[in-house]
């Protein structure tokens, strides 16, 4: 990033961190330059790569990655805001190893779960192609993949049979599939870890989200860094278990037999965990040329102007809600994610752990059976997709 | 539009759209299904013995004029042998809870259940305007609520009643869930989605039977039984509805009408997540006693909006996490979960704790409980809140008198 | 099902209940000629229904306690004849003479 030198000694507002430099930016209550303030975005996400690296020094030997040497990790790519942002400092951290002589810490595999494409309409949208050239162009090290929705297993049409009766539930699916989609690729690929974009705010919003929509017993498994399953019915996950497990399966992992290859966890990360959305925001800006240019804007315009809450979703709510609570209190943001961050993680203790047949999170014995009978709707019956999770019957139910 | 069958007597004019299934119902199967439901709540929850006798904490309100309602007809027609009495608290605030409680006395009336009214000024030595008079408008609610939670149970004491029943619906428990997620109290989290409250120290039990109950139903049950209630704002409190978890709420209903009970079972599943919890709290499976969690931070707050949050909170609720942060020093703990996640290199691939912060505690610490060394009103400090506000409060009339 | 005549006015009874009434000079019930003609020609409905309340009968100046971003505020139920408005077509609802709309507040009072 270039800087305009200054004339010392003349500045109206010097920056906190360097003193150097005019401040242009509020950075979390203090006046910043925006070299300090990309710095401050880079560290954010070096320190959570940097443990990530520790975590993958050895292969992991659920996901056969390569033995030595350079990591390989895989990245989703919304082509939104924050997962643009993830991808860009992830390639400056190479590219500041490799002007040092290093080799790359890591590479990278970037894939993109198209959700455009359904079952009737088949041709991918140009515009996602034409985003997907700009991102390769930019960033011709690493490879770049689209994985229609559609192609994926369950797809939107296999879980959900007969159409959903909102865009709350249509929006919660194809959420569900994606995350799904995403892990289900990582592991396919051979990639010691998933790396997701998610902010602080989108970690937060993602915990209240989750938890309207009746998911609160999954939530540490989405908002953790941790091995997350992969769901299909599968035996053990081989040490991935939480600090609910108080004795763990030590064994477990030797017993390779029990090891469904569809059962295999993979290591999830959020490398900006600690970064407000709106500071992406702003970092995404500053990059030049800015990487707002590469960012393919679906449909959040509209969503600013919706006009009837019948087409909205229980996360254009939460987000809605977020941008403001972001503005004003952002110490509470940061401590939703890191409250969700000390629940435990159950439902996968014993090998008869089952999943749910859609999102794939554990099932939730104890908490299906005090509820029976709470919501005073029939059993459903089984489409193809096994059992259904709570949340899943709440947005698939007509 | 054709007017739509009730599903259930599939004879009359559907009425009701239920926010939980939306199942459409006529106004009789409506009323017969709701108070149906909260039977079951009260018998799966084993909330009630018979022979107890129970003060119904009444505000004139409308969640507290249905429970009363539905209580005594259930009371009567599955016979739980219960003697119900509405017990009332008079914050003392003039014009507001002078109408409010010309409601209750005639609810006793209506319900035929004796009625006590016991005044902020008889428990505390202070009527809420005196408190006002006294620090002034900003933050009296803070009093209002600390005084009020003990209330109930000191007026209960008094009248040796040893269960309060409360009219928390389930908005309000998903409110509170959402609350804690955003304060970051787990702790409160687990005690708050539960139905019963208070432990062996407490000598008063609190119950809430109507905590899966959508208040949008307790309006259209009080509504369509031409119920007598009272609706209006505290004149202290302030109107700060917008950016409030309570605001929230009512969108996420509007746009999934599920929501909010699907918030209510959220935060029972992650009750059960909060390390050192016991797994379970259903009573349904066997355990004879429900589990009894301290009520001292229950849903409190102002009784004029029962427990919900004004979008001030959310400025103080910032404002300490900041300090906390200042204090702890976030920065600093990298080093230390590196050298941890090392220490660990046997399992390698085994969860990782969360670093984003407190990366010290990975279980919420448990608050150790004892009781109020001045009123013995169960506390996590050697004085109660209520008796602290009380000290400071009585300080500065002595100043004034000075 | 016809509205009511092409020209003149619509008599209805419109209440307000769990607090509302305070925004609305105090009084429960009110006696409203609406418009039989929305503002943009179409038959009355609710969501015209409602500017028409703004304007002509709220007495406080706090009108977002009864709409927010230009619908009604969410927590406050409308009944349409006694019936949940979700039954009846919520804001596309075409008012008929003598329909009787109730507003009812679930912000207000435990």
């Amino acid at each position: 990033m270039t800087s305009t030198p200054r004339v010392e000694g003349s500045l109206s507002r010097p920056c906190m961190k360097c003193r150097v430099q005019e401040a242009t930016l509020d950075s979390r209550s203090q006046p910043v330059c925006r070299d300090c303030f990309a710095k401050f975005i880079a560290a954010k996400c070096i320190k959570q790569t940097g443990i990530l690296g520790k975590e993958t020094r050895l292969p992991l030997p659920t996901t056969g990655g390569p033995p030595t040497g350079t990591r390989h990790y895989m990245v989703g790519l919304s082509l939104g805001v924050s997962s643009t942002v993830l991808l860009h400092l992830l390639s400056e951290n190479i590219e500041f190893q490799l002007a040092r002589g290093r080799n790359a810490p890591f590479d990278l595999t970037v894939v993109h779960i198209d959700t455009t494409t359904t079952t009737t309409v088949t041709t991918p949208s140009p515009a996602v192609e034409e985003a997907l050239t700009r991102y390769r162009t930019r960033y011709p090290r690493f490879t770049f993949h689209r994985t229609p929705l559609s192609s994926t297993t369950p797809t939107p049409s296999t879980a959900t049979p007969t159409p959903l009766p909102t865009a709350a539930s249509r929006s919660d699916v194809t959420r569900q599939l994606t995350r799904r989609a995403l892990l289900e690729q990582a592991r396919a690929r051979g990639c010691q870890a998933l790396l997701l974009g998610h902010s602080t705010t989108a970690l937060a919003e993602l915990t209240l989200a989750e938890a309207a929509k009746g998911r609160g017993f999954a939530l540490p498994w989405l908002v953790k860094d941790g091995v997350a399953p992969v769901g299909g019915k599968r035996k053990g996950l081989g040490g991935g278990g939480g600090e609910g497990r108080e004795n763990g399966d030590g064994g477990r992992n030797e017993d390779g037999e029990e090891e469904e290859e569809a059962g295999k966890g993979v290591l999830v990360y959020h490398p900006l965990r600690d970064a407000l959305r709106k500071e992406l925001v702003i970092y995404a800006g500053l990059v030049e040329p800015p990487l707002t240019d590469l960012v393919w804007e679906t449909k959040d315009d509209a969503a600013a102007a919706v006009v009837s809450h019948k087409d909205l979703s229980i996360e254009e709510v939460m987000g809605r809600y977020f941008a403001e609570v972001e503005e004003s209190y952002p110490s509470v943001v940061a401590n939703v994610a890191r409250t969700t961050g000390k629940l435990v993680r159950a439902g996968e203790g014993e090998a008869g752990g089952e999943w749910c047949g859609l999102c794939g999170m554990p099932l939730d014995e104890d908490g299906d059976e005090r509820w029976r009978g709470e919501l005073g709707i029939q059993e459903r019956s089984d489409t193809g997709t096994g059992r259904l999770c709570y949340g899943c019957e709440r947005s698939t139910a007509g | 539009m054709a007017p739509a069958l009730c599903v259930n007597c599939k004879t009359e004019r559907a009425l009701i759209k239920r926010p939980k299934n939306h199942a459409k119902l006529c106004k009789v199967c409506f009323i017969a299904i709701f108070e149906d439901e909260v039977h079951h709540t009260i018998t799966s929850s084993q909330l009630f013995q018979p022979g107890e006798k129970v003060a119904i904490g009444a505000s004139g309100g409308k969640d507290s004029t249905v429970l009363a309602s539905v209580l005594k007809t259930l009371n009567e027609r599955h016979e739980y042998g219960l003697d119900l009495v509405l017990l009332s608290i008079d914050e003392g605030i003039k014009g507001y809870r002078d109408d409010s409680l010309e409601t209750v006395k005639r609810n006793a009336v209506q319900y035929d259940m004796p009625l006590t009214v016991v005044g902020y000024d008889e428990l505390y030595g202070w009527t809420m305007d005196q408190v006002v008079e006294t620090i002034g408008k900003k933050g009296n609610c803070t009093y209002c609520g600390v005084f009020r939670r003990q209330a109930l149970d000191r007026g209960a004491k008094m009248l040796g009643i040893k269960h309060v029943v409360t009219g928390h619906n389930a908005d309000d428990v998903a409110e509170t869930v959402l609350m804690n997620l955003l304060r970051g109290d787990l702790a409160r989290l687990s005690r708050s989605t539960s139905i019963v409250t208070g432990d062996d120290r407490s000598e008063v039990k609190r119950s809430k039977p109507l905590k899966y109950s959508y208040e949008k139903e307790i309006v259209l049950y009080a509504h369509h039984k031409k119920l007598d209630y009272f609706s209006t704002e505290c004149i202290y409190s302030p109107e700060a509805f917008r950016g409030s978890a309570r605001s929230l709420i009512k969108q996420l209903e509007r746009v999934r009408p599920t929501a909010i009970l699907d918030i209510v079972r959220s935060g029972e599943d992650m009750a059960r997540l909060v390390p050192g919890e016991s797994p379970s709290s259903c009573a349904c499976k066997g355990n004879k006693t429900s589990p009894m969690v301290p009520a001292e931070d229950d849903i409190g707050g102002c009784g004029s909006q029962n427990g919900r949050t004004s979008g001030n909170e959310m400025a103080a609720m910032d404002k300490q996490l900041r300090e906390n942060e200042a204090h702890e020093g976030l920065e600093v703990d990298v080093a230390m979960v590196m050298s941890e996640s090392k220490n660990n290199g046997v399992k390698k691939h085994k969860e990782v704790p969360i670093r984003s912060g407190n990366g010290t505690s990975k279980s919420a610490p448990r608050q150790v409980r004892g009781n109020c060394s001045r009123c013995g009103y169960m506390s996590s400090q050697e004085i109660c809140q209520a008796c602290m506000l009380l000290e400071g409060l009585n300080k500065n009339r002595a100043q004034i008198q000075i | 099902m016809s509205s009511a005549t092409d020209s003149g006015e619509i008599p209805i009874t419109v209440d307000f209940s769990g607090g509302l009434e305070m925004l609305f000079d105090n009084q429960r019930r009110h006696s409203v000629s609406l418009p039989a003609v929305g503002t943009g020609g179409q038959p009355a409905n609710i969501a015209f229904l409602i500017q028409h309340l703004c304007k002509n009968f709220m007495k406080d100046p706090r009108a977002e306690l009864f709409v927010l971003d230009n619908h009604i505020r969410p927590g406050i139920l409308v009944l349409i004849n006694d019936a949940d408005w979700e039954l009846e077509g919520e804001e596309a609802y075409e008012i008929q003479p003598h329909d009787n709309i109730l507003f009812v507040s679930t912000l207000h009072g435990g």
